[in-house]
């Protein structure tokens, strides 16, 4: 029999749901004070209602249980996982009375690709937006990159009460820096924005100058840099990394992609001076092994390319491409058009299964991760093995993720469950473009680019695309950043919750006779 | 002397077995190696990050000469 919630669950759930509503206040705070300091009054409009919003609903749900019980791990689930589209349909608000959308779902999905860190859109005219839109937008990326939960944990917000590991762990995260949940997500959130703020003094000296003003140089720095460390792929201009013409900036944001899709776990090992815990990672290997060979063929699939006739051409798109897909990201140095046109379907397939796979676990990267794909390829490992020795024989296959361990059986089904769904869902988007009437392997590309969190768009996704495929489109989006798990098992209670069981069905049938 | 002799017993012995003592030799060799300071790890980070880098525009260029 399913588990399912009480009324009292339900209050308990739009509690804690209230309580991160009224903390997401301060995300379009930001673009009210970015608006006022630069002066454009109708954004600063637009940021002050949201920030109304977001306090009248938010103290609204709280109230419905002044004074809740603990979270168990069915509610905290739920909390999680509503939590990802409650906020996002807040915050379309804003970016639905700007003049950038044509639709209300248009910055819905704009909203859900913001918060998921997927970084596909569907804004019109982005070279003109105002800078406090373009702010809220990367204050998304920002926070759902952190993770809503993470960011609410760090802040205390929960209380003593609240069950932090339940909630830590149905946002996608099995792994703490370090014991404590507060404190592993103080450190995450230390840690990213020391980094961001190192990224962001290079790019803006180097965007100083290519001859961009100082203001601007700054915004366009900080930007990048939050979208680049939190594998976002949003850019405050049309033509994504193209714009810049830089070597530099495409190079430093290379290596911020990679800092953020590095498990966060490791970091710490670094610092206490264990650096083997770090190079003899399986996911730190697993990652490399898997980007030098898909750079290998993504070159050869091009070697014929028109676009890239030229060696330093190549050199300079083939690594960005290659790491802004496997980090998920999304960042571009070549257009949509040129993606579908110019790209052979042998590199638009690897670029499809670079950002299918993903970046590592326990980072900011979506995907699949680096860590099962080392799993998987262990297990299949142990199979081998077991086949070939004697049955009497034991066979042990470890893996070092922070010193040595063995591999578990749970651990491999795990991986591969994680895989499966992840695949179900690409199939299922896939399946949705064709229905669509569109090319099988643009549907292919956008639908892991979209359940990858990737973010890379072969045209698909846009203004102007159609509803039921944005509305898949978002679903994806959710499902891929939440790792299904979560999605499914809040999904499963609500159903069997709101279904009358036998009992009562029989009740009702009696009173009717 | 003694503590290389259970430093090295420590890797084969299961640990719960004279564990004190073996936890014991684990931890002074890990003071030897605690030298790093964040600034330091971060370094060593971003470093390995570039050289990776490379690596990747390495294997662009061997794979475009062999493919002409």
């Amino acid at each position: 029999m399913w588990p399912r919630f009480s009324f009292n669950d339900f209050r308990t759930i739009a509690h804690y749901l209230g309580v991160l509503i009224v903390c997401f206040a301060v995300a379009p705070g930001v673009p009210f004070v970015t608006a006022l300091l630069l002066q454009e009054w109708e954004p600063a409009s637009r940021y002050l209602l949201t920030v109304g919003i977001c306090l009248t609903i938010g103290t609204a749900m709280r109230l419905l249980m002044p004074t809740p019980s603990r979270l168990n791990r069915q509610q905290a689930m739920a909390v999680t996982g509503l939590a990802w589209i409650v906020l996002a349909l807040i915050a379309a608000i804003p970016l639905a009375m700007s003049n950038h959308y044509n639709t209300y779902t248009d910055a819905l999905f704009d909203c859900v690709s913001g918060l998921t860190t997927t970084g596909a859109t569907c804004v019109t005219n982005i070279d003109h937006m105002s800078m406090a839109d373009n702010m809220f937008r990367f204050v998304m990326h920002f926070v759902g990159g952190m993770g809503l939960v993470v960011v609410a944990l760090s802040l205390g917000l929960f209380g003593r009460r609240s069950s932090d590991a339940s909630l830590y762990a149905s946002e996608g995260r099995s792994e703490h820096v370090v014991p404590n949940v507060v404190q592993t997500t103080r450190f995450i959130a230390r840690m990213a924005v020391t980094v961001i703020l190192c990224a962001l003094v290079p790019i803006f000296l180097v965007l100083l100058v290519t001859g961009m003003e100082p203001l601007r140089a700054f915004l366009h720095g900080l930007w990048l840099s939050i979208s680049a460390f939190m594998t976002g792929g949003f850019s405050p201009m049309s033509t994504s990394v193209m714009y810049y013409h830089s070597a530099v900036v495409e190079t430093l944001l290379m290596v911020v992609m990679l800092l953020g899709s590095i498990n966060f776990a490791l970091y710490p090992e670094i610092r206490r001076g264990r650096t083997d815990h770090f190079f003899h990672d399986l996911e730190i290997r697993t990652g490399a092994m898997w980007l030098l060979l898909m750079t290998a063929v993504l070159v050869a699939t091009l070697a014929s390319a028109p676009l890239f006739n030229d060696l330093p051409e190549m050199l300079r798109n083939c690594a960005f491409m290659i790491v802004s897909a496997a980090s998920t990201t999304g960042f571009q140095t070549v257009s949509a058009n040129q993606l579908t046109t110019t790209f052979s379907s042998g590199a638009f397939l690897v670029l499809a299964i670079v950002m299918a796979v993903g970046g590592g676990a326990g980072a900011t990267s979506g995907g699949i991760k680096f860590h099962r794909v080392g799993i998987i390829w262990k297990s299949f490992v142990s199979t081998v093995k077991s086949a070939l020795f004697p049955a009497s024989a034991r066979v042990v296959v470890d893996y070092h993720h922070i010193g040595r361990r063995q591999l578990r059986p749970e651990v491999s089904r795990e991986a591969l469950t994680v895989f499966t769904l992840y695949v179900i869902t690409y199939v299922i988007g896939t399946l949705a473009g064709l229905a669509y009437g569109y090319d099988a392997m643009t549907a292919l590309f956008e639908s892991v680019a979209m359940a990858s969190n990737g973010g890379i768009s072969a045209g698909i996704s846009g203004a102007g695309m159609p509803l039921g495929l944005e509305i898949i489109y978002i679903l994806q989006m959710w499902a891929g950043r939440l790792e299904f798990v979560t999605l499914m098992a809040l999904i499963v209670e609500i159903v069997v919750s709101i279904t009358p069981d036998r009992e009562t069905f029989s009740r009702l049938l009696n009173r009717g006779k | 002397m003694y503590d290389r002799v259970m430093l090295n017993a420590g890797s084969f012995l299961h640990p719960p077995v004279g564990g004190a003592y073996i936890m014991g030799g684990m931890d002074r060799r890990r003071k030897k190696t605690q030298v790093s300071t964040p600034l330091l790890g971060m370094g060593v980070i971003v470093a390995s990050i570039l050289v990776f880098i490379v690596l990747m525009n390495l294997v662009v260029v061997v794979v475009r000469l062999v493919m002409g």
